[in-house]
This record gives C-alpha cells, sequence and structure tokens, in this order.
C-alpha cells in the first residue's frame, strides 16, 4: 500500500509543474487570502 | 484576524491590547520583518539554483543612459520576500476591512504582473519581458475592480469620493463622479509603479524610500482613522482607515528584511515583482486615506527619479526636432545614474537618496498641520 502511494506520489510529481512547496505555499495563500475577504467585505 | 482574539478579553486579560491598532502594528512590523529573516535565505538559495539573474544588460535606454552596472547574475523576484512577509503579517494582525482588503488585492494584482514580467526575462531570456499591453491590461484590471468594490461596500462608497488636497481643511471635490475617480486612482497606480520601478536601480534605494513613504503613510492612516485627531487636524476622518497602519507597519518590516539582503552588495533584487506592487499598494493606500497629493510630496524621491526620465526623455526629442541633434539635461537617466556618473559611490548615492526621503516624508507629514 505505502508503495503504491510513494509510486503514485512520484508520478504526480513528474507531471505537476510546480513543486510540492510552491503549490502548499500558494495554497495556503489562497486559503488564508479568502477567508480575508469574505471577513472583510462584511457588510 | 488576531483582533477578533480581544473579544475573549474575559477569559485572558492580557487578550484586551489585540484591539489596539498600535499594539497589532508593533506585532505586525515584528512578524514581518521575521517572516523575511526566515524565508529570504531560503528564497535567495531557490532563485540562485534556479539562475534567476538577469544576465543581461539592460540596453532598453541605451541611447539615453540608463543601464544595469555589473549585476547581471544577482537573482532577482525578492519582491515575493516582501510579499508573503507582509500579506501573511497583515493578515494576521489587521482587522479585515473594505481598505485592508483592496489594499491587499491591488497588492496581489500588481505583484502577478511584476512576477510574470521578470519570470519571463530570467527564465525564457526575453528581454523585454511582458507585454506592454499584459502590463496595462493587469493594471486597469486591479485598478477597475478596487475600484468597483470601493463604490459598492457601504463603509467606502461615500468616502472614496471625496478628494482632499494638502493645506485645505474641507475636501476639494466632496463627490467625485466615478469616472474622474477612476482616472486619478489609475494615474496614482500606475505612477507609483513606475516610478519606483525607476527607483529600483541601485542597491537599497527603492527600498529604503519605501521605508520612509510606509511610515509616513502608517501614521497618517492612524490620524485619519481617528475621529478626535482627525477632527483636531482637521483632516479627512475615515472609519476604519486606522487598519491601514498595520498594513504599512507589515511593509516596514517586511522591507527592513528585505534590505538587509538588498544592502550593497546586493544578494537579491526586487525586480518588477516588487517595483510594481510596492507603487501600486502606496498608490492605492494614499487615496483611501485621503491623502493622494500628499504622496506625491512623502514620496519625493520617487517622484524625482520620474520626472528625470521624462525631462530627459522629453528634451531629447524636443532638441533633436529642433536641433537635429538630441541633447541630455542630466548624464544619464533615472536621476542616480547621474550622481553615479559625476563620480559618487553608489552606497552615497543611496545614503544622500535616503537623506531626502527621509525629509520628503518629515514635510509631507508638517502638511497635516499647517492647514
Amino acid at each position: 500500500m505505502s508503495a503504491m502511494i510513494k509510486a503514485l506520489s512520484k508520478q504526480l510529481d513528474a507531471r505537476l509543474p510546480f513543486s510540492r512547496t510552491t503549490l502548499l505555499a500558494v495554497g495556503l495563500w489562497a486559503c488564508v487570502f479568502t477567508v480575508f475577504v469574505v471577513l472583510g467585505l462584511r457588510r | 484576524m488576531l483582533s477578533y482574539l480581544s473579544e475573549f478579553d474575559h477569559f485572558f486579560g492580557p487578550l484586551r491590547l489585540l484591539h489596539y491598532i498600535t499594539v497589532r502594528a508593533v506585532g505586525a512590523a515584528v512578524t514581518a520583518l521575521f517572516i523575511g529573516f526566515i524565508i529570504g535565505p531560503r528564497l535567495i538559495r531557490r532563485f540562485r539554483e534556479l539562475k534567476f539573474g538577469h544576465g543581461y544588460i539592460d540596453e532598453r535606454t541605451g541611447a539615453l543612459g540608463a543601464t544595469y552596472f555589473d549585476k547581471k547574475h544577482t537573482p532577482t523576484m525578492g519582491g515575493l520576500i516582501i510579499f508573503i512577509a507582509v500579506f501573511f503579517s497583515t493578515a494576521l494582525w489587521a482587522e479585515p476591512n473594505i481598505w485592508t482588503v483592496v489594499a491587499l488585492f491591488v497588492y496581489t494584482g500588481l505583484t502577478v504582473p511584476g512576477w510574470r514580467d521578470d519570470y519571463l526575462k530570467v527564465v525564457h531570456k526575453n528581454k523585454d519581458g511582458i507585454k506592454s499591453w499584459e502590463k496595462i491590461a493587469w493594471q486597469t484590471g486591479a485598478t477597475v475592480i478596487a475600484l468597483g468594490v470601493l463604490l459598492w461596500h457601504p463603509q467606502s462608497s461615500e468616502r472614496i469620493r471625496e478628494l482632499w488636497v494638502p493645506f485645505l481643511k474641507t475636501a476639494l471635490i466632496p463627490h467625485m463622479h466615478w469616472t474622474l475617480l477612476l482616472v486619478l486612482i489609475y494615474l496614482w497606480i500606475v505612477g507609483f509603479s513606475n516610478a519606483i520601478n525607476l527607483t529600483d536601480g541601485l542597491d537599497g534605494l527603492a527600498v529604503g524610500c519605501t521605508i520612509t513613504v510606509a511610515l509616513v503613510l502608517g501614521i497618517m492612516a492612524y490620524a485619519a482613522g481617528n475621529s478626535i485627531i482627525s477632527q483636531y487636524l482637521l483632516i479627512s476622518y475615515v472609519p476604519g482607515a486606522g487598519e491601514l497602519t498595520v498594513l504599512c507597519s507589515a511593509l516596514i518590516g517586511a522591507c527592513m528584511a528585505f534590505l538587509w539582503y538588498n544592502s550593497h552588495p546586493a544578494e537579491v533584487f526586487m525586480g518588477d515583482t516588487g517595483s510594481l506592487a510596492l507603487g501600486g499598494l502606496i498608490g492605492v493606500i494614499a487615496f483611501m486615506i485621503h491623502q493622494p497629493f500628499t504622496l506625491v510630496i512623502i514620496g519625493g524621491v520617487f517622484v524625482m527619479e520620474l520626472l528625470s526620465v521624462v525631462f530627459q526623455v522629453g528634451w531629447f526629442k524636443w532638441t533633436k526636432r529642433r536641433a537635429g541633434t538630441g541633447q541630455r539635461l542630466f548624464l544619464m537617466a533615472p536621476i542616480h545614474h547621474h550622481f553615479q556618473k559625476k563620480g559618487w559611490p553608489e552606497t552615497k548615492v543611496v545614503l544622500r537618496f535616503w537623506v531626502l526621503s527621509l525629509g520628503f516624508a518629515l514635510a509631507g507629514l508638517a502638511t497635516l498641520k499647517l492647514r
């Protein structure tokens, strides 16, 4: 099972245009920004 | 967002401190500084591994004498360090309201084309970078959306339409038409974007001047957001604008961290990623606190750099048309290169321009009282 996950993970890394760290950072930014905007635009 | 914790001060008394803008501003500055120091070396190392240096001498304005001196291999895109530090620090310490949301949106909206411009230049080795129409499209899009949101939201829809000028006790135009407002905001965002872009030619120059501008804008935002202080100083009262003080403090902390690595000899440049976005950010903040024309004073060094290029190009073209051969007003433009050509060492130019920047910032601050 873990070998399968590792193999899938390697395939994903090969296909992704950016590194996992970059995607994680962008994802975190997007979440924080969305929450900030929702809270800030409340009337 | 930490300000929401102040509502739980009955559980833990010191949480009450998170209600105060001044406390959160200091927190934001320290946090941004900390983030900058943590991610700075990592990003610089990554940029070096990816060889994100310009690798060429910029000759776009070679005929009029603007070039880069021996900085081919220093990595660029360091503006990302400032962006990450400012964004997360502001999100943590500032209370989300219409002003902070729009400011962060404009900052993000202008970081993207700047990053794309740098990416095309260093990765794809495209000397021209992003196409002009694409840059204009991003700047226009960010401005239009920001203004649309400001005009829609009840907290800002009336306030944003006021036009204030230095030395006057009341609004020059209490209710601007949205077209005039759009033109002015666009001019300010694009103008200061380009001004900081031109200023970013010597190690530490642009970011050092940005620190002084952010400091004064932060003080002015605090004054504008406080009904008692604004009434006393006879300036515009903008409810909620005090949160922009937190954003400005985060900007100061981030710029300080970046300056640590950008000081001569620079380990990293901010690139268009930083300069385009910072110009847009300070332009939009100035509009939101009703000090757009004061920004022209506070950001005097940026204005000086921009005008030096405008006058150099204009004079060259005019004299060429009249006399057949173009003449230069300055030895080189932007003006910091003129002083380098005169023999001033780079660090002397930078430090003297910082002194000028502080002088302009204090002059801008003085306009709060001279009404």
